[in-house]
């Protein structure tokens, strides 16, 4: 049925046509027409008699006490809440003294390697404590540090803590870090500008960005929504789950690091750097 | 002085502080934002969270407002968005996306009228299209907005407006078909 016709129908049903001669020829012409002129006025006689909806006076005031309560409330300091990284503390700090007791094993051996291992995890673990304090207070410090996007956030001064993208790296079976990292570099040649687009399943724009939010992306923008990945000849391996990526805003696209968001968690699974 | 003109005043006098003119806002405006929650949240309780937080935004939001649309097209833009963003947390939480009949929200129903202020068959029957195409009817023939409306509130074209109420309405049919209504 073509466009015109179906305009005409619905038209008809609504009863806002002063000549229905045309619509009713349509109608009569075939069976696909009469169904949808059927179905176009039993919808809109449904919703005839449902009307706008208002509040009691009760749902009235509570709605506009609550309102003010909630604008007059002090703003919470931007970035209060904890940001993705605090929950991959801990996991740093044992991967950290699990390295630092590996090297010394290797290198020394023995009884004193233990010794020593035991001054080098001590060591570390400090170092470690350092850099969480480090962070802590950088979170605390105000609203300044905790505008800054998490991803440029990691911990600089620590030698051998340059993994934190790779603690997420590692995190991702191989498979899977290998298809985000083919979908980062579509990113960044230009060939995934646009977010792939599912009518019914994919988010709204506002809660994309909700989502990096949530994830700690603040400051980044969407560059590929996939709610269930399909990347047509692109084998998608099974660890690999529904994921939005982004980019920093204004990051050079061509050697920007690319994260991937979990789109049924809002956590961040990946970046690809 | 235009409508326009006042509403452009109005907001100005927001973003200066003026809360009796955030007032005067929402008393414009919380019926049909109201309305709109419901009939796309189908439940009160969460329709009143919807109204809420759809002014809460407004206001943090006033400074933005440029003037493009009427401010009521700008406010059911937000209340639409913000339904979106409820009903898509339902999905993550895994609960129950659609509404409970008689919810107990401030409502004293004694026929069978749920708690949307919609037959219980009606609301089922919406409840079962696609989340575009409901928004799409209700705006459109509930709600009673004109095609150019509807585009506008959902930033879409109007070619896709008539597409989604078109077959919103033709899914809304089979739906009450197989209630047998």
């Amino acid at each position: 049925m073509r466009e015109h016709e179906l305009e005409l129908i619905a038209a008809l049903a609504e009863g806002r046509l002063e000549d229905e001669s045309e619509a009713r020829a349509i109608i009569a012409s075939s069976a696909e027409a009469r169904a949808e002129f059927d179905a176009q006025k039993k919808a809109i006689e449904a919703l005839a008699d449902v009307g706008t909806a208002s509040m009691s006076d009760t749902e009235r005031s509570a709605l506009r006490r609550d309102v003010w309560t909630e604008l007059r409330a002090p703003e919470p300091a931007v970035g209060s809440g904890k940001p993705w990284y605090y929950r991959w503390m801990p996991v740093a700090a044992g991967m950290l003294v699990i390295i630092g007791l590996v090297a010394v094993v290797s290198q020394g051996g023995g009884l004193g390697g233990i010794v020593t291992a035991d001054e080098a995890a001590s060591e570390t673990t400090l170092a470690d404590t350092e850099t969480t304090q480090a962070m802590a207070e950088e979170l605390d410090g105000g609203d300044e540090a905790a505008d800054g996007a998490p991803i440029t956030e990691e911990p600089t001064d620590g030698e051998g803590e340059s993994g934190e993208d790779g603690d997420l790296g590692q995190a991702v079976p191989p498979a899977a870090a290998a298809f985000y990292a083919a979908v980062a570099d579509d990113i960044r040649s230009g060939e995934e500008t646009e977010p792939q687009t599912r009518a019914l399943e994919t988010p709204s724009p506002s809660e994309l960005a909700e989502c990096l939010a949530e994830a700690g992306l603040e400051g980044y923008e969407v560059q590929d929504v996939n709610p269930a990945p399909d990347e047509g000849d692109r084998e998608v391996p099974d660890a690999a789950v529904p994921y939005v990526a982004a980019i920093p805003v204004d990051a050079d696209r061509t050697t920007t690091e690319v994260a991937f968001v979990g789109l049924e968690t809002c956590e961040l699974i990946h970046i690809d750097r | 002085m235009t409508t326009a003109a006042q509403e452009a005043e109005l907001l100005a006098r927001v973003v200066d502080g003026d809360h009796d003119a955030f007032t005067e806002i929402m008393r414009s405006h919380e019926d049909r934002v109201f309305s709109v929650c419901l009939r796309i949240m189908g439940n009160r309780e969460q329709a009143l969270d919807a109204t809420q937080e759809t002014f809460l935004t407004t206001f943090r939001k006033a400074r933005q407002f440029k003037g493009n649309s009427a401010l009521g097209t700008w406010i059911y833009r937000i209340a639409v968005n913000t339904c979106y963003d409820q009903l898509r947390k339902q999905k993550r939480r895994k609960t129950d996306p659609m509404p409970e009949h008689l919810d107990p929200a401030d409502y004293s129903a004694e026929d069978a009228v749920d708690a949307a202020g919609v037959r219980p068959e009606i609301q089922d029957a919406l409840g079962a299209i696609p989340e575009d195409f409901r928004v799409a009817v209700i705006l459109s023939d509930i709600e009673g907005m004109g095609l150019p409306e509807v585009a506008e509130v959902l930033d879409i074209p109007v070619g896709t407006v008539k597409s989604r109420v078109f077959r919103g309405r033709r899914l809304l049919a089979k739906e009450l078909g197989n209630q047998s209504v």
